[in-house]
């Protein structure tokens, strides 16, 4: 490798002070990069890869909340860690960077032009660096301000205004993860071409190994500040070597994994509660852990847990009726436009168009799209949360309970003040099947719902801010399934969650879907988390179905062309 | 200021266990004193014109004596009444018409807030566009009017002061509570079949809460000088009332042989609006802190 | 940008009648009876009924509200009930002066907010203590500094600032009634010189409660300017932190400060009747504590629909600019 190497950080270490406690946020991390080289840092949160992203550019603050040792050395300058004066010569010459938050990280109250002429020295310079990142019109964008562009344009703005000092090292933290798919793929694209153009080392710092793939030409895995495996980004894909790469690799959902079978590595909570499942159906359990790990568990062996309902409550008139005819959900021409005042005049957003589906008894049903698509409102009306201007929406189903709701944010779904219990309660209370039920019996409950979910009685008395981040995602699928609703609507559940983390998301709602009965219907922006959930994938834009298309041969069947624009952003 | 390790703590601490000490140990020194502050001076203002050796409305010696004055430790009035005595009394008259001022104008105000932002459609425009023009009416200009139209008296002072406060309560209340309602967690107990006021009540309210009670702990302060100002100006109670701002204007005609008598009574307001700012200010951060 | 403004004048008119409309009310509901304040308490029937008609007070309501709109507009407040002299010729003389003095305070206050905004977003050791120095400012009564400062450049420094009134000198004839103006028409820098000097207190009094107000917000502003993304845009492109306060925080912090300094305006107002007490200054504030103390309530009226009238104009000037300065207020 003739090329020059720009980035060398040696042995860096760094620690965070705060509330009498010490964070060791990175710990003897070296690696370097060479000139047209790119490296991606990949971890899932709180792994210290955004803290490495920040150390070489200099600005982990010196306040004294912060301590950093090793030595970084930037274009054969040395540099310490930590903000010294040095720097000063260094960033926003021959390191620049290029952040998350595409909506917040230019100031909104400049022009782009008046913000990139800046750094290219006039507006014709300003012109050709937009061109670069191939915005078209590039005359017109530079009189416009950061609010006026949309997420995409923002982003290309931003590496505009990174690459416009020809800096020898490129900082993307996380550049992509805040915009939607198709345009993630756009965006990626316009990156790297530009770094290919601009002949810069890159340091990628991303959690995605799809997107690190792509990118990179060698990929960094770090875990709790440890820099745990370095290879060529194919090698470290392909035969990864560390056992946390391994497990990441198995979290990972691509467009064949496998539908029947849960995913990942087995999981202590969730085989737990898939014992639970089974001792409530009289079933033994004690393999399970062994036959995930064999790949010989299907979900097919947790059908059904009609009695044990009927056995907590101490209801015998349980209404669960096997071989219907009837769907679970039926949504007729629903019509929803949202109106908004601009400049005085009302302008309307035409959000859903006449949109009609069913989801049958026991069949989950992916509503696939990006934002704006009208998925996310089709959910709310579904919810009841908001009503659709014109058209039905029958959701009692079955059971006759209703639909509940898993949120994106679950623990934000949880009123803060109130016990689970309380929480619990109040679903039990409003329902045909809790009408009758004392507070005993309810409790009762609760308490297997809990236990079904992984949860023990402990969790009862407890307030949502005294658990931990994955017990209250376990509580808020807890309460929407403690009556098993005749559709459970999941919001997003993992887009916002690391992919151990959503892997064990997406166990549970298999599971629960599987031994309850229920109904799913699965909004995301995920064709990949949508196949592994849904029987059927309904794909959505500017508010109409565009294709329905069965899970198992998505990728192949799937014939529109914006589905296809969704199954190419899908980084395998 | 640079890269926050906030967030980088906060997510590492993701677990955090209720403290029932958590609000008051993560207080600073100077926080605690204010609250320290707060709780004497409430106490002064309560029991303090009952232990006073001398009447605040009677003379008890001789005229315009100067502070440090044997038996009268601030001095005396123009009419030779104790300064000390009447400065306790006037803490207390002002300390009590703040609060109720304050406890009046948030009651309404969130009254009018809860139901608008609530409710919403008709209503709440309807109520809102009845606040919009108190809010953009001049407050202290129209409090002086209706205090004038009503008469000289604390009382008015207060009923003008309410008119123009509450208006403040019903905006601020109306967007907490719409914020509030459109929180993950009101609509996963609307989904949950939780509805009406059951709904207001246990998921709605409580998250409102602590907004207000900040807000009026900080207006306390605010309200103690407004009421004094409008005294000031003719606005209160004439004397003999031990009323603060009264005194100081009153005051104001042997201010330069007598400073103490109108920079006594000025300095008394200051501290018990300073002693409430600073302690408002205090909750505030705690309730940041502990992030309820 | 013309549609906002149009809207803006619109309430504006809509704000002036309700405004108008409320004084009225007022005055219909005050405690004490005009013809009485007007008489005496020792006037015959007949007097009473004569001063009645006299001041319009026999005509219906409507009629009268009509009227008083319609003197209102023309500036015709009607007569005083304390001097029996039209109330409209009383304030022209104390109507300047009272400007005058808003003037000097609004343009104090801007500096005592920027430069305190200016300690105060500075990181280190000040912090605790400028905290402290905020808190005792921003809780002192007006008077409380008005007297303070009378005591310490009066008093004690031996009259080197006057304590009372406009001018060593009278009024010229024909002139402006703002009188630093009026020196300076006249070429005279002794005028001037004086008229400053009898500014000074009595508008650092006034200027300082909003001043820290002010400042509060602007370091607020800027502190959490500094602190936001586009703020480390700006560090990563390598701008120092003085070019990040200069060409970015200091622009995101100004809109929400300007609209509090037109807030501030209205608190202002209160201060100056207050000062104006304090330093003898013959403005619309002496005149309003001079009203009240009679029971005068046309005059008090009057003072307040002016004083009204000028913070509600000053309101839609401030939203005006701060639409022209700030993009999202104008999209929204």
């Amino acid at each position: 490798m003739a090329e020059p190497i720009v980035l060398t950080v040696s042995d860096l270490t760094v620690t965070y002070r705060g509330r009498g406690r010490v964070v060791t946020a990175v710990q003897d991390v070296s690696l370097s990069i060479a000139a047209g080289r790119c490296l991606g840092l990949v971890g899932e949160s709180g792994s210290g890869k955004s803290t490495i992203g920040a150390a070489v550019q200099g600005i982990i603050a010196a306040d004294g909340s912060a301590h950093a040792t090793g030595r970084i050395s930037i274009a054969g300058r040395d540099l310490t860690p930590i903000t010294d004066p040095a720097w000063a010569q260094v960033r926003g010459r021959d390191v620049t960077s290029v952040f998350q938050d595409p909506m917040r990280s230019l100031d909104p109250t400049m022009t782009i032009g008046r913000m990139l002429n800046r750094y290219t020295g006039s507006a014709e310079a300003s012109v050709a660096a937009l061109e670069r990142v191939q915005i078209r019109r590039a005359g017109e964008v530079l009189k416009k301000y950061p609010h006026q562009l949309s997420g995409g344009m923002r982003q290309r703005v931003m590496i505009a205004l990174a690459l416009a000092p020809q800096p020898r090292l490129l900082v993307a933290d996380e550049p992509t993860t805040a915009l939607d798919v198709s345009v993630q793929a756009e965006v990626l694209s316009v990156l790297r071409e530009s770094i290919e153009g601009a002949g810069c080392a890159v340091l990628f710092v991303t959690h995605d190994l799809g997107v690190a793939r792509h990118m990179c030409d060698d990929i960094a895995v770090m875990k709790d500040g440890l820099v745990v495996e370095t290879g060529a980004a194919d090698d470290v894909i392909a035969r990864p070597e560390d056992a946390y790469t391994q497990r990441l690799m198995a979290s990972r959902i691509t467009l064949t994994t496998d539908r029947m079978r849960p995913v990942g590595a087995p999981e202590p909570a969730v085989v737990a509660s898939m014992r639970d499942v089974l001792a409530d159906q009289g079933r033994p359990g004690d393999d399970v852990a062994d036959a995930w790990g064999a790949g010989d568990l299907e979900w097919e062996r947790f059908m059904g847990r009609t009695a044990a309902v009927g056995a907590a409550t101490g209801l015998s008139d349980v209404r669960l009726v096997e071989h219907v005819t009837r769907p679970s959900l039926a949504v007729n021409e629903v019509d929803k436009t949202y109106w908004s005042r601009v400049k005085g005049r009302k302008v309307g957003n035409h959000v859903l168009k006449n949109v009609s589906f069913e989801i049958g008894y026991r069949e989950a049903v992916a509503l696939v799209g990006e934002s704006g698509s009208g998925k996310s409102t089709l959910l709310r009306i579904a919810a009841g949360i908001e009503n659709p201007d014109s058209g039905s929406v029958d959701s009692q189903g079955v059971a006759g309970e209703g639909t509940q709701v898993i949120f994106q944010d679950a623990g934000a779904s949880l009123t803060p003040w109130r016990t689970v219990e309380e929480l619990l309660r109040e679903r039990i209370e409003h329902t045909t099947t809790g009408a009758g039920m004392s507070r005993a019996q309810m409790r009762a409950l609760a308490l297997s719902t809990l236990e079904l979910v992984g949860l023990d009685e402990s969790v009862l008395a407890a307030r949502p801010t005294q658990l931990s981040g994955g017990q209250q995602q376990r509580v808020a699928i807890a309460r929407a399934v403690v009556v098993p609703p005749s559709v459970l609507l999941c919001d997003e559940p993992t887009s916002a969650l690391d992919v151990s983390v959503a892997c064990s998301v997406l166990n549970l709602i298999n599971l629960l879907r599987h031994s309850l009965g229920i109904s799913v219907m699965f909004v995301t922006h995920d064709l990949a988390a949508a196949r592994l959930i849904a029987d059927r994938v309904l794909v959505m834009t500017g508010g109409e179905i565009v294709e329905t298309v069965g899970a198992e041969r998505l990728a192949q069947d799937i014939t529109t062309d914006y589905g296809r624009r969704l199954v190419d952003a899908v980084l395998a | 200021m640079l890269y926050s390790p906030k967030r980088t703590l906060k997510r590492l601490e993701r677990p955090t266990p209720d403290r029932p000490d958590g609000a008051w140990s993560a207080l600073g020194v100077g926080e605690k004193l204010s609250l320290v502050a707060v709780a004497v001076t409430v106490l002064v203002a309560l029991v303090g014109p009952a232990l006073m050796p001398y009447s605040a409305i009677i003379p008890s010696g001789e005229q315009l004596l100067p502070p440090l004055s044997p038996g009268h430790v601030l001095g005396t009035d123009v009419l030779g009444m104790d300064m000390a005595t009447r400065l306790v009394a006037g803490m207390q008259r002002s300390l009590f018409a703040a609060v109720v001022v304050t406890l009046i104008s948030a009651a309404i105000g969130t009254l009018i807030g809860v139901v608008a932002g609530f409710k919403g459609g008709w209503l709440d425009s309807a109520l809102m566009r009845f606040t919009d023009l108190f809010l953009a009416f001049p407050a202290m200009i129209i409090a002086m009017a209706i205090a004038a139209a009503i008469g000289q008296s604390l009382g008015s002072a207060m009923v003008g002061i309410i008119v123009v406060w509450w208006p403040l309560y019903a905006r601020l209340v109306r967007g907490e509570v719409r914020r509030a309602a459109a929180l993950p967690h009101v609509q996963a107990a609307r989904v949950a079949g939780v509805g009406g006021w059951k709904l207001l009540w246990r998921h709605v309210v409580p998250a409102v809460t602590p907004t207000v009670v900040v807000t009026a702990s900080l207006d306390i302060g605010a309200v103690v000088m407004t009421l004094a100002a409008l005294s000031f100006i003719g606005l209160g109670t004439p004397a003999p009332a031990p009323e603060l701002g009264r005194m100081a204007s009153d005051g104001m005609k042997y201010f330069l042989n007598a400073w103490w008598v109108a920079v006594l009574p000025s300095l008394a307001i200051g501290l018990l609006a300073f002693v409430f700012n600073y302690a408002g200010d205090a909750l505030r951060v705690m309730l940041r802190r502990t992030g309820v | 940008m013309l549609v906002f403004v149009a809207k803006r004048l619109g309430s504006l008119v809509v704000v002036l009648f309700f405004l108008t409309l409320l004084v009225f009310t007022l005055g219909k509901v005050a405690d004490s009876d005009p013809v009485r304040t007007y008489v005496g308490v020792n006037a015959s029937a007949e007097a009473v009924e004569a001063a009645r008609e006299e001041l319009g007070l026999d005509n219906p309501i409507p009629v009268q509200f009509g009227s008083f709109v319609a003197g209102a507009v023309q500036g015709d407040f009607g007569i005083s009930l304390s001097s029996k002299r039209p109330i409209a010729d009383e304030l022209s003389t104390r109507l300047p002066a009272t400007l005058e003095l808003a003037g000097w305070a609004l343009a104090l206050t801007v500096v005592i907010g920027v430069s305190l905004a200016s300690l105060y977003s500075r990181p280190g050791r000040f912090g605790a203590f400028m905290r402290f120095v905020f808190f005792s400012a921003a809780s002192a009564p007006s008077f409380l500094i008005a007297m303070l400062s009378v005591l310490v450049f009066y008093k004690w420094l031996d009259g080197a600032l006057p304590a009372a009134g406009r001018s060593s000198y009278g009024p010229y004839e024909d002139a402006t009634g703002f009188y630093v103006l009026d020196g300076i028409l006249h070429g005279s820098p002794t005028y001037t010189w004086d008229a400053i000097q009898h500014l000074l207190l009595p508008a650092f009094a006034a200027a300082v409660g909003s001043g820290v107000a002010l400042a509060r917000v602007l370091a607020d502003g800027i502190s959490s300017s500094l602190g936001s993304p586009w703020a480390r845009t700006a560090r990563a492109l390598g701008e120092r932190e003085g070019t990040v306060l200069r060409r970015h925080a200091l622009r995101n912090a100004s809109s929400p400060a300007l609209s509090l300094l037109a807030v501030q305006a209205g608190f202002m107002v209160s201060s100056l009747v207050v000062v104006e007490q304090v330093f003898s200054w013959n403005g619309l504030g002496s005149y309003l504590s001079g009203a009240i103390g009679v029971g005068d309530f046309p005059a008090i009226a009057a003072v307040c629909l002016i004083l009204g009238a000028v913070y509600v104009i000053l309101n839609t000037l401030v939203d005006v600019a701060l639409a022209a300065v700030d993009p999202r207020v104008r999209l929204s």
